[in-house]
């Protein structure tokens, strides 16, 4: 009995390593950014690297917060519209075409459904110059119309909330039925709303993908205070190089919208990650 | 009884019409798109495309860069997969009781993939830049610092660090809710069995989680032919093309050297073969359903 | 009934996104054949006088786009008063300063032709053949007036000009010296600054140095950026061969002496050691570190990197011309890397007047000379040099060779013959490939991509 307490007690310490071990993989990159935000460009090349910000200041978040007449939080909140319009859009997109395809019946229904997820699998750097045509037809080059719209074609949300809706009792359809709702109002009076923790799953998926796209706002944007974040931020390497202190004190806040809804909701977050994958 | 089935039809074509204005408009047209320019040639700046067959098609198996191209993103594919995989079900076996520690982990192991791959390249770049502090603990342990980004080989890992760090943690949370939605009782029979923790994992919960495996394998397998955006923004498919990857190819000859039909072309070969492992997938799935069923009669 | 139906409403479907789709469609390709199809001449006559004048006379604001690639972090601060200067005097044209990066521009520009939203105004360098060829930028012959022209000399209008015709005011020009520090040069007692291939590598060997005596090199004689598509190819023109071939599709050094000059790169890397090797950097910041700190004593660079280059460390800089090579014509021997970047406006302009002011006030000496001296270039006009740099001594090395400035020609290759340059460098570099064999290697890659 002894023995077999030591040697669990020796196990789960084993265990608290390792993932210890992994704790500090990653946090480590993230408490580098926040030291080398602090400091300036040399003293982040130069060897040693530095573990604390010792001699550091705030000039780098100053310097990125006023640069280009404060385009800085221009492109935050371009971000931040641009994501969250976009993802309005796919939720209410999916889930008509995943209520459609889970619970109605018509003509073609798993052929479109088997197309829908077939698109899936095609890299997206394929079709970037035909989409880029389309959108300048559209007259649309440069306007948020260009950044929220071609993303709303979210094959992948409307695959997930097909299966999530097959999980809604086709008793509770048939009796609202019977109480009279239209076929519309019952989506929106009653599939909608029960829904609600599925479609903030895709919520917050769409909108962590979306906040961090890069390469079709680098062909569709034109003007700095258009650009996105990521956007923002890679352009920012361009003369300068990599590795400067204003790049980081950038990067480091741009990090800070989604870790804020992050704290306040990391079980909707964790779940909205993986439920799509397990669903599959 | 034919006016109200076709009423209802109506009503379920409405439901999908939004999605299928932008599905139509921003997915298919595009991907046609796609076809027709495989078999023509010319640039975007150029009024009209000239038909040229199945050329491009044929060049795009005798480019030595794209040649070199699908080598590195089958190296990629073949280190970067198992490594995930074997450190997420490792990691999710760690995690899989919820205690309070194994959710604190759970947040913290979520944080990469919070950031995008523009700030997460600058991470890393920093880490592994040859001041940086990867090369201070190689140092420490006594092992030669080593120039990540000017190896051939070392910068492909490079890549893969990037590639890991960023997304590897994902793979963790899929088999720990894998694992966390298995019967209770099966665990319990094992261990009245007397099976030790490896024996367990090996023979009951392996087997059990088999599909999210093999979900997670193709997926991750999907992810890895596609990596484009890591290597455009760490390594510029340098050194010596040797991170170049396909999609990064097709990038480089559609938009630097305006030749849009043979990008297209390499894009549909490639198509090609990640339909291939979907094939494959589903092959492996359908075995173990028709497995089950066997097992049940 | 059922697939009556279901043919109705895809028909009706497809009726709709036609109809939505067509009208915007419409506007576009008709704006598009205008200035796809016919070539600039039309299109200045079709909108040219008529419009310019009732803008002018109607006091409407006039809106242009300017897109420029940034040499220096201050770009757009830069423009901004130029921007305001220029609108003291046509208080009715707004001009948009773009600042598009480096690593994108081609497929921005590429994209916005080819949609039909390419800017008004573009500054444009070795790749506008591909752009002109395609009739995307408007021929400026009928605006470009003698006065205009007779500021410039022949060669820098002629490498402005595609088909006979001028496609954009010469506006920027640079070559390349030789970076050095002072202070590295007398320590090591070298008195006499290196004017041969091998007086300068006979410096770099004296500076290259174990100072700590550790048993490594500490100390380098000189360095080549990151990423540098040109500074190498001097030692290939200098040996007597030339970049492209005639027809300016492939390279023209895959030859004798191509081969001569490359291996006199490889001979400073791999045998004489004395270039800052490759592993001891992985980004521009940490190499350019080591011509700061005074670890590397010379580094050839364009010369706008004087300011760069001052704003970034305080060594004792100085520069002389870039030593020249074994070919028998000067032309060849004294190469140096020079270009000339150009204001274009484009064919699909509807503003084509307005855009030709702002190109031709941009272009005066008294205006351009403010860009100019900001950033650290030098002007194709003659005149406008006159007015800069007064007693600098780094510029009076470069200024000596802007009078006499060879160019490479543009071609529509340029993009493919920059990237695959860089890996010929890197593959001697490095040690990958013989000088012949990369030459070799670079030829076929062009051919692969041009045909020829």
């Amino acid at each position: 009995m002894n023995k077999y307490v030591i040697k669990r007690g020796i196990f789960s310490s084993l265990k608290t390593i390792t993932l210890l071990l992994l704790v500090l993989i990653i946090l480590f990159p993230f408490w580098q950014l926040i030291v080398s935000s602090l400091l300036e460009t040399n003293a982040i090349i130069s060897y040693p690297p530095k573990f604390w910000p010792k001699g550091g200041s705030v000039n780098n978040y100053v310097e990125v917060l006023t640069m280009q007449g404060g385009a800085y939080m221009r492109w935050m909140a371009n971000s931040l519209l641009v994501s969250g319009a976009n993802t309005i859009l796919v939720i209410l997109v999916a889930a008509m075409a995943g209520y459609a395809f889970a619970k109605r019946k018509f003509p073609g229904r798993s052929v479109l459904l088997n197309i829908v997820i077939a698109t899936q699998i095609i890299p997206s750097v394929t079709t970037l110059i035909p989409l880029f045509l389309i959108v300048s037809k559209l007259g649309w080059v440069n306007t948020y119309k260009s950044l929220i719209f071609p993303g709303v074609a979210n094959a992948f949300g409307v695959y997930m909330m097909t299966q999530f809706m097959k999980d809604i009792p086709d008793s509770l359809l048939e009796a609202a039925t019977i109480d009279g709702c239209g076929e519309y109002g019952k989506f929106f009076k009653i599939v909608m709303p029960i829904t609600v923790p599925q479609l903030s799953l895709l919520a917050i998926f769409n909108f962590t993908n979306q906040w961090g796209s890069l390469t079709w706002p680098l062909i569709t944007v034109n003007e700095t205070m258009m650009k996105t974040l990521p956007l923002g931020i890679a352009s920012m390497k361009d003369l300068n190089g990599t590795l400067t202190g204003t790049i980081m004190a950038a990067s480091m806040i741009s990090f800070i919208p989604l870790l804020i809804a992050f704290i306040f909701a990391s079980d909707k977050f964790i779940e909205g990650m993986t439920l799509g994958a397990v669903k599959g | 009884m034919d006016k109200r089935k076709i009423r209802d039809y109506a009503v379920s074509y409405s439901f999908l019409l939004p999605f299928a204005v932008f599905f139509i408009v921003f997915t298919l047209i595009p991907i046609g798109y796609v076809f027709y320019l495989s078999v023509h040639d010319g640039n975007f700046l150029q009024a009209k495309f000239d038909w040229v067959g199945m050329k491009n098609f044929k060049d795009v198996f005798i480019t030595p860069d794209f040649q070199n191209a699908f080598k590195n993103t089958f190296v990629y594919m073949l280190i970067e997969v198992p490594v995930s995989q074997f450190f997420g079900i490792f990691f999710a076996l760690l995690i899989r009781k919820k205690t309070r520690f194994s959710h604190a982990c759970e947040i913290i192991f979520f944080l990469p993939m919070l950031i995008s791959m523009v700030v997460a390249s600058v991470l890393i770049s920093y880490i592994i830049s040859n001041n940086g502090p990867l090369n201070l603990l190689f140092q420490f342990l006594g092992l030669q610092p080593v120039s990540w980004l000017n190896g051939k080989f070392s910068a492909k890992i490079a890549v893969m660090i990037l590639e890991l760090w960023k997304g590897g943690t994902f793979f963790i949370f899929v088999y720990m809710s894998a694992m966390r939605s298995l019967p209770a009782d099966c665990l319990e029979s094992a261990r009245i069995d007397g099976a030790n923790a490896f024996q367990e994992t090996v023979h009951v919960i392996l087997p059990l989680i088999r599909n999210a495996i093999i979900l997670c394998v193709t997926m991750n397998t999907i992810w890895q032919f596609q990596i484009f955006e890591s290597v455009y923004m760490l390594t510029n498919g340098g050194p010596l093309g040797a991170t170049q990857t396909v999609i990064y190819e097709i990038y480089q000859y559609s938009f630097k050297y305006y030749r849009v039909g043979f990008g297209a072309a390499a894009s549909l070969v490639f198509l090609l073969v990640i339909l291939l492992i979907y094939g494959l997938e589903n092959l492996l799935l359908r075995e173990r359903k028709t497995g089950k069923r066997r097992a049940g009669a | 009934m059922k697939k009556k139906l279901a043919m109705l409403l895809c028909a009706g479907m497809v009726m709709g996104l036609l109809s939505g789709c067509g009208g915007n469609g419409q506007k576009a390709d008709s704006g598009n054949e205008s200035s796809g199809s016919s070539n600039a001449g039309d299109v200045s006559e079709d909108n040219g006088a008529a419009s310019g004048s009732e803008d002018a006379s109607s006091g409407e604001a006039v809106k242009l786009t300017f897109w420029k690639s940034p040499h220096s972090d201050r770009e757009d601060e830069i423009w901004a008063s130029m921007i305001a200067e220029f609108n003291k005097e046509n208080p009715n044209i707004q001009v948009e300063f773009l600042n598009v990066a480096w690593d994108s521009v081609v497929e921005k520009e590429t994209a916005a032709f080819a949609a039909g939203t390419g800017p008004d105004i573009s500054f444009q360098t070795e790749q506008f053949p591909l752009y002109a060829k395609n009739g995307y930028i408007l021929s400026l012959e009928d605006y470009a007036d003698e006065t205009k022209r007779s500021g410039y000399p022949a060669s820098a209008l002629a490498y402005c000009s595609y088909d006979g015709q001028l496609m954009g005011i010469p506006f920027v020009a640079l070559n390349s010296v030789m970076f050095y520090n002072k202070d590295m040069f007398a320590e090591a007692g070298i008195t006499e600054v290196p004017t041969t291939w091998d007086e300068m590598e006979e410096v770099a060997k004296k500076l290259t140095l174990d100072k700590d005596g550790d048993g490594q090199t500490d100390q380098w004689g000189m360095m080549f950026e990151m990423d540098d598509y040109w500074q190498p190819l001097t030692y290939i023109i200098q040996a007597g061969a030339d970049q492209w071939n005639e027809n300016l599709t492939n390279i023209g050094f895959n030859n004798e002496q191509g081969v001569e000059g490359l291996t006199f790169f490889d001979k400073l890397y791999n045998q004489d050691k004395v270039v800052l090797p490759l592993e001891k950097y992985t980004n521009k910041e940490e190499e350019r570190a080591y011509f700061y700190n005074g670890q590397v004593a010379m580094f050839p660079q364009q010369i706008h990197y004087t300011n760069i280059i001052k704003e970034a460390s305080d060594i004792n800089l100085g520069a002389f011309a870039i030593p020249a090579g074994p070919a028998s014509d000067e032309a060849h021997s004294k190469w140096n890397f020079a270009n000339i970047g150009m204001l274009a406006i484009s064919s699909q302009t509807q503003h084509p007047d307005a855009a030709w002011k702002f190109v031709e006030f941009i272009t005066r000496p008294e205006v351009e000379k403010t860009y100019l001296s900001e950033v650290g270039f030098f002007s194709p006009q003659l005149a406008t040099n006159d007015l800069m740099y007064e007693g600098d001594e780094i510029m009076a090395v470069a200024a000596e060779g802007i009078a006499s400035l060879q160019v490479s020609p543009a071609s529509d290759y340029a993009n493919a013959m920059m990237q695959n340059l860089k890996i010929l460098y890197e593959n001697v570099a490095r040690s990958e490939k013989s000088p012949a064999d990369a030459i070799q290697g670079m030829y076929d890659a062009m051919k692969a991509i041009s045909g020829e």
